[in-house]
């Protein structure tokens, strides 16, 4: 986002990217619907299970591990380039084209003016950069009890799709209680996606093949290679892939910028007027600690996050239809006070195209007795996956040591660790969800903490505070005590919502690139 | 292991014969989904257990061999290690033969959601208790 509007604004831009991509698996997708592919083609085990059969899980889970074969290049070369070492935080990292987005969930909340003025965030400008990213991006959503915490006043929102007849069903059991489960403070209604339903610049709606874990053909998802791509058409930007930045200096008339060539392992140095950091919070945490060359520790901020499946009885041995999507089928909303500052978020997900192999071995029984009760179970499944805010604490930090193994001869280190009364307090709410699941005839099966670092939503280790001081970011985004270096990502974020955090990472860095153009 | 890019273990070595994961294959497969299983899914799983290679202990060695035996005890012992030892690698390779089934045109349909009975979910389930009970003492004597 901040490349384009510097290139829209008539900079010639020159953008570093780890840049993995696929080139393997996505051509081996084919152009029909998931049902048709799996009962027709004889081939499917190679972007199912992956050449190397990487997708089936034989050992530990580790975040990142439902990535489907065709999805594996957003780690690609992670182990070795962003070596981390923690026992307390389990983040996903990404070397990507474009980064994290390349598998991004779509979800676009866009914070609420209390939200946004306890991150640090300009209200009026933040509310202006929105409505730009959304023009871009294209977002569909429905006019619901969800809107007011995901797409609010937004203009231009598109059509929502037809959600699956699971969810189906708990938005119809929902519109029979809301009366009480909103006074409990729960809201359910329909996601605000960055799926397009109807056609935008060149890119397609979704057609329901349901095949989105595997392939962006229809480009009905927005992914930020889209718009890599469109750059790239334009004269004045260039687009350098396949390098590590290590460590920027500012010299008398530039910024200084060394870095890895990822395939040949050899040093290289590029020089601009200006620099513009967003390869997400922890790379920025690295790329800062470095080039600062001192050993202090940054402030870290994280989503809390669990998942919990919950079976829908009058749902059991269902039909499926044909045509569907993965993403997510409706957002939930816990907002006890009313006034949108304190919300925790559910995103509630089917079960299909992530393959039944992923659940047959959670089950203690047989795997041909677990067969045949996940057909059955199957169609009555909902995922529901909370985020619980997440604000400034002690316990959660970061900072890098020596580590003559790694190119970069460092490693970031990680401790994160909750306090007791935020614990208490996310488990609270989080029973608050299972009740009004259980109240709409859903019923939690089983809670799943898959570590802290699982939500993979990251901020504040350079928070905003205009104070100048090393390790902070100014208003604008340039990294004190810097004079041309800005930070683009969520590194500056003082409270991280617990809504879907990538439409507001995007408006901060649209809003940043603008606000270094006129510094 | 490193799950994400699905390398092999470092220094996992198998002590299979390739036509014993043949026969693997086909007694496997055919209790998993209750049929013979095509040669297509049995090249599949030949070719999996040389990229994915599953470290087996002595006692895993000793139950597969057993299983190989005794066809119709290959539940009973897959259920009772789903209770006590999940990870075993005798169940990592009968996930390993139920992905690979999965992705079979042949057999997809006896793993797409929805379909069945709830009578047939509970025999599924009856059944599998009744299986760990028959096959703990096995696993604890193998």
């Amino acid at each position: 986002m901040a490349a384009q509007t510097l290139v829209e604004s008539g900079r010639t831009v020159l953008m570093l990217d780890g840049g993995q991509r696929d080139d393997h698996y996505g051509p081996l997708v084919p152009a029909t619907d998931f049902v048709t592919a799996r009962t027709t083609d004889p081939d499917q085990h190679r972007y199912l299970l992956g050449d190397r059969f990487e997708a089936v899980p034989l050992g530990e889970v580790r975040t990142g591990a439902q990535l489907t074969p065709p999805r594996q290049f957003i780690t690609e070369q992670v182990a070795k380039y962003l070596p981390l070492r923690s026992t307390s935080f389990f983040p996903l990292e990404s070397l990507a084209l474009g980064g994290l987005g390349s598998g991004w969930g779509l979800g676009c909340c866009r914070f609420s003016d209390q939200e946004l003025a306890q991150a640090g965030l300009p209200l009026p400008a933040m509310k202006a950069a929105y409505a730009v990213v959304a023009n871009r991006i294209g977002i569909s959503g429905a006019d619901d009890d969800a809107r007011p915490y995901t797409t609010a006043d937004l203009e231009g929102i598109q059509p929502t799709f037809t959600p699956d007849p699971t969810t189906a069903l708990l938005l119809r059991r929902y519109q029979r209680r809301r009366g009480q489960l909103r006074q409990q403070g729960f809201h359910l209604g329909r996601p605000a996606l960055a799926l397009l339903t109807e056609p935008k610049n060149g890119r397609q709606p979704t057609s329901g093949r349901d095949l989105d874990f595997y392939s962006d053909t229809e480009q009905a998802a927005y992914r930020p290679w889209i718009t890599i791509e469109a750059l790239r058409r334009q004269a004045n930007f260039r687009y350098h892939g396949g390098v590590l930045v290590v460590r920027f200096r500012e010299v008398e008339d530039g910024v200084e910028v060394d870095a890895i060539d990822i395939d040949r392992g050899e040093s290289l140095t590029f020089r601009a007027g200006r620099l513009l950091l967003a390869p997400g919070v922890l790379g920025t945490a690295r790329i800062v600690l470095r080039s600062f060359g001192c050993g202090d520790t940054l402030p870290l901020l994280c989503n809390p996050y669990c998942y919990v499946p919950c079976a829908v009885p009058s749902r059991l041995g269902g039909e499926v239809p044909r045509s569907g999507t993965g993403f997510a089928q409706a957002a939930m909303f816990h907002d006890p006070g009313g006034r949108n500052e304190d919300v925790a978020m559910a995103s509630i997900y089917g079960y299909r195209q992530l393959m039944m192999f992923r659940l047959l071995r959670e089950a203690p029984l047989a795997f041909q007795d677990a067969r045949i009760l996940f057909r059955y179970l199957l169609p009555a499944l909902l995922i529901m996956g909370i985020h619980h805010p997440d604000a400034t604490a002690a316990g959660k930090s970061l900072a890098l040591e020596p580590d003559p193994s790694s190119p970069t001869g460092d490693r970031l280190t990680a401790d994160c660790r909750l306090d007791d009364q935020t614990v208490r307090r996310n488990t609270e709410r989080e029973r608050g969800f299972f009740r009004a699941m259980r109240s709409l005839g859903a019923w939690p099966i089983k809670r799943v903490d898959p570590g802290y670092g699982a939500s993979i939503h990251f901020a504040g280790s350079l928070p905003f505070d205009g104070s100048g001081l090393p390790f902070s970011l100014h208003a604008n985004g340039r990294l004190a005590p810097t004079t041309r270096t800005f930070i683009a990502d969520g590194s500056g974020f003082r409270f991280l919502p617990a809504k879907s955090l990538t439409l507001s990472l995007m408006a901060n860095a649209h809003l940043v690139a603008t606000q270094a153009l006129h510094e | 292991m490193n799950l994400l890019r699905g390398q092999p273990d470092a220094g996992s070595k198998s002590p299979d014969e390739p036509a014993d994961v043949r026969r693997e294959a086909e007694v496997f497969g055919c209790y998993l989904v209750g049929s013979p299983i095509s040669p297509a899914a049995v090249d599949l799983y030949d070719r999996a257990s040389r990229v994915r290679t599953i470290p087996v202990p002595p006692s895993d060695a000793r139950l597969i061999a057993f299983m190989l035996r005794n066809r119709r005890l290959v539940g009973p012992i897959d259920g009772a290690l789903a209770l006590v030892r999940p990870q075993s690698a005798v169940r990592k390779k009968l996930l390993l033969m139920a992905a690979i089934l999965e992705t079979r045109p042949e057999h997809a349909h006896l793993f797409l959601p929805g379909g069945g009975s709830a009578i047939g979910a509970v025999f599924a389930g009856v059944r599998g208790v009744l299986r760990a009970l028959v096959g703990l003492p096995l696993v604890r004597l193998i």
